[in-house]
């Protein structure tokens, strides 16, 4: 099976293809409620990220919130 | 003004204390909703990071009460483009319209970008944000800040994390008697006397974050910043003495045993 390589967070990552971003970060095991997620640089709401196929190249970002002053 | 008529609106929102918190430092996060209820803040900050996915953290909005007023900040940021992007984040991961615009690329002393921040400050205040800019205290600045539709404007007493109080009192004094918009000293206060000055001056408002979160006691000192707050702004809507040299008597001068 052919590999597709996608940013995480930053990092380089490989992943199996036509996974959706939503099965992704399913993997991870993040409460996807808690989490902010950027894709290609747009900003995804909850609902829409099971609608989105990873493709090559492209770029996510996984955020929360931590303590700030 | 009596102080039973002073009232603080920002954002359109009233608050009944003046002093703002951070949620960093804590030796724990649970601790965040004793230290709310102790300094009686309604206004706290959060920043916002990538996930460490090799390590299981908290989301921190868990342990802050529903009542509080969220301030994210956009630390991390070093270009007004990244601010704006961190601002939408925040905005639509639900933490309302409300931002601390905080620009930095100095890594020793973490001096804002007056010029980037007004810039960020310009453009998220037409989106809608309720924009809190984090600034060192210049006056031109701060005028751009006001013509960029800022709804306060934040200078620092001195450097992040530094607890050395208001280095910049003077410069902040300027700014308060300059400025229209509500000011607000963040950065650099150590001591609850600290606040009490920032507040004696004119300040509208203190946040805080490290003098707190790095006390033996955070609880009890939560509580102390709460009243030197209040204190401070009593004693400015009081009028304070006049400043002067030579000394007055506050006794009689006349009746001595000695006339």
């Amino acid at each position: 099976m052919r590999l597709l390589k996608v940013k995480l967070n930053g990092a380089e990552i490989s992943l199996a293809s036509s996974l959706t971003l939503e099965q992704l970060l399913l993997t991870k095991k993040l409460e996807l409620d808690c989490v902010v997620v950027e894709y290609n640089e747009k900003i995804v709401k909850r609902n829409e990220l099971a609608a989105i196929i990873l493709k090559e190249r492209d770029e996510i970002e996984v955020l929360r919130f931590v303590g700030g002053g | 003004m009596d102080s039973q008529e002073d009232k603080f609106i920002l954002g359109g929102r009233e608050l009944k204390s003046r002093l703002f918190i951070g949620s960093g430092k804590y030796s724990d996060d649970r601790l965040i909703p004793s230290i709310a209820e102790h300094s009686g803040a309604e206004v706290i900050t959060v920043a916002l990071r990538r996930i460490d996915f090799e390590s299981k953290t908290d989301n921190v909005l868990i342990h802050i009460p529903e009542t509080m007023q969220l301030l994210p900040n956009t630390s991390g940021a070093r270009t007004a483009e990244e601010a704006i992007r961190l601002a939408r984040l925040s905005k639509a991961a639900g933490c309302g319209n409300w931002i601390k615009v905080e620009i930095i690329s100095d890594a020793k002393y973490l001096l804002p970008d007056g010029y980037e921040t007004v810039k960020a400050t310009e453009i998220l205040a037409k989106e809608g944000f309720v924009v809190l800019p984090y600034i060192s205290p210049d006056l031109m600045v701060a005028r751009s800040l006001v013509d960029a539709g800022a709804s306060a404007v934040m200078p620092l007493g001195a450097p992040i994390g530094t607890n050395r109080g208001l280095k910049t009192k003077e410069l902040i004094r300027i700014l308060i008697e300059e400025i229209s918009l509500p000011i607000i000293v963040d950065a650099g206060i150590g001591a609850p006397s600290h606040a009490v000055e920032a507040m004696e001056m004119g300040a509208a408002a203190c946040l805080l974050n490290t003098a707190i979160a790095s006390s033996p006691q955070p609880l009890v000192m939560a509580e102390a910043f709460g009243q030197a707050v209040a204190a401070g702004r009593k004693a400015f809507l009081a009028g304070l003495g006049v400043d002067q040299t030579i000394a007055q008597a506050s006794s009689p001068l006349t009746g001595f045993l000695h006339e």
